[in-house]
């Protein structure tokens, strides 16, 4: 499991610095930005397969990268992971695609169970897509990338 | 109600920081266990050489304390998340046996301290009031109050929804109540402020009476 790209996004930088720290001992490395602005910015040029988001953060808040994210970058899984959450809030969140919605505090196993899980259907994914590809439907292999969860 | 809803919103914004911050405890008293589980390993893989850490017991006795209270702490966030978000809520009516659910796992303190339970019964039927949660939650609290006061250290204090043709109820009952007690009781809350329902006498209780949700005037 070396090889998740995984991007923690919150703005308590004791929690995720500490979260990043023990997926690290899991044998999960991730990267740490601590607002929405710098987790758009990396989705842009290092692309994660699963982005760990908190949604109430100063500047663009959670929903609004989601939102993004799912428009630009729709292959990448976001898992929220928040203190602020309400109902609608994950009502919401599920709607605009999200892959998973948990609530702080959480056990590490079982957010790492989620991140792995998440990750696994991308790379399903990417491998159906291939198979589209292989036999000429680049049109089958898009439709599959660019899914909805 | 607008007084009510500010209260509600500042109650969610602190709830929902004190998650925070019972995620980071729980994170870092995590990392702790994380590192005596490698130093434990590190020791087994010694041979000997390097001890196993001393205290190793002590801490993983302190950190399952820590996680404990920090389950205690979510589960209290959790509630009191629900009850700042109580004032948005009811608009169409406000459901009995879980405003009861609510109002008893807050009430946890008051339970203690006059050595009391209290235990909600199932509702027979859907018992819906025509009230706000917040008018709801507020009568019910007033009367539970004053009954652990008056049944303390007697045992168990019952909430029980129920229904009418007409109209939906919760009995508040606890075997040590007096007659003379249940009557001033009574008389204390058709006193107060909420017109939200009326309270009266039963047998061993009070009930306290909503008119109920969904009905055509």
């Amino acid at each position: 499991m070396n090889k998740i790209k995984l991007l923690l996004v919150d703005d308590e930088e004791n929690f995720v610095n500490t979260l990043a720290e023990r997926m690290k001992m899991r044998d999960v490395p991730s990267k740490v930005v601590y607002s929405g602005e710098a987790a758009l910015e990396v989705v842009k040029t290092q692309e994660p397969d699963v982005m760990v988001l908190d949604l109430r953060m100063p500047g663009i808040d959670g929903m609004e990268v989601l939102r993004k994210v799912r428009a630009t970058n729709p292959k990448v899984q976001i898992i929220i992971l928040t203190g602020h959450g309400t109902d609608l809030d994950e009502d919401e969140a599920r709607k605009l695609g999200a892959f998973h919605y948990h609530k702080k505090p959480i056990d590490i196993d079982e957010l790492l169970g989620t991140v792995k899980k998440a990750y696994r259907e991308r790379v399903e994914d990417a491998m159906v897509a291939a198979t589209f590809a292989q036999a000429g439907d680049f049109d089958g292999a898009q439709d599959i990338l660019n899914e909805d969860k | 109600m607008d007084k009510a809803r500010f209260m509600g919103r500042m109650a969610a914004t602190v709830s929902h920081d004190l998650c925070n911050v019972l995620a980071t405890i729980q994170q870092a008293s995590g990392l702790l266990g994380d590192y005596l589980a490698l130093a434990r390993r590190e020791s087994l893989k010694s041979v000997g050489l390097r001890p196993k850490f001393k205290y190793n017991d002590k801490f993983e006795e302190i950190i399952c304390q820590v996680l404990t209270q920090v389950n205690r702490g979510q589960d209290m966030c959790d509630q009191l998340s629900r009850l700042a978000h109580s004032s948005d809520e009811g608009q169409d009516g406000a459901d009995l046996a879980l405003a009861a659910e609510l109002l008893v796992k807050l009430s946890g303190r008051v339970a203690k301290k006059h050595k009391v339970k209290f235990l909600v019964m199932p509702a027979p039927m859907r018992c819906k009031a025509k009230a706000t949660l917040v008018e709801v939650l507020t009568a019910m609290e007033t009367a539970l109050t004053g009954i652990a006061w008056e049944c303390r250290e007697q045992g168990e204090i019952v909430l029980a929804p129920g229904a009418t043709d007409t109209g939906v109820h919760m009995d508040i009952l606890c075997q040590g109540l007096s007659q003379p007690d249940v009557q001033s009781l009574v008389q204390a809350l058709e006193s107060g402020e909420s017109g939200a329902c009326t309270a009266g006498v039963i047998q061993g209780g009070v009930r306290l009476a909503f008119e109920k949700a969904g009905l055509q005037a």
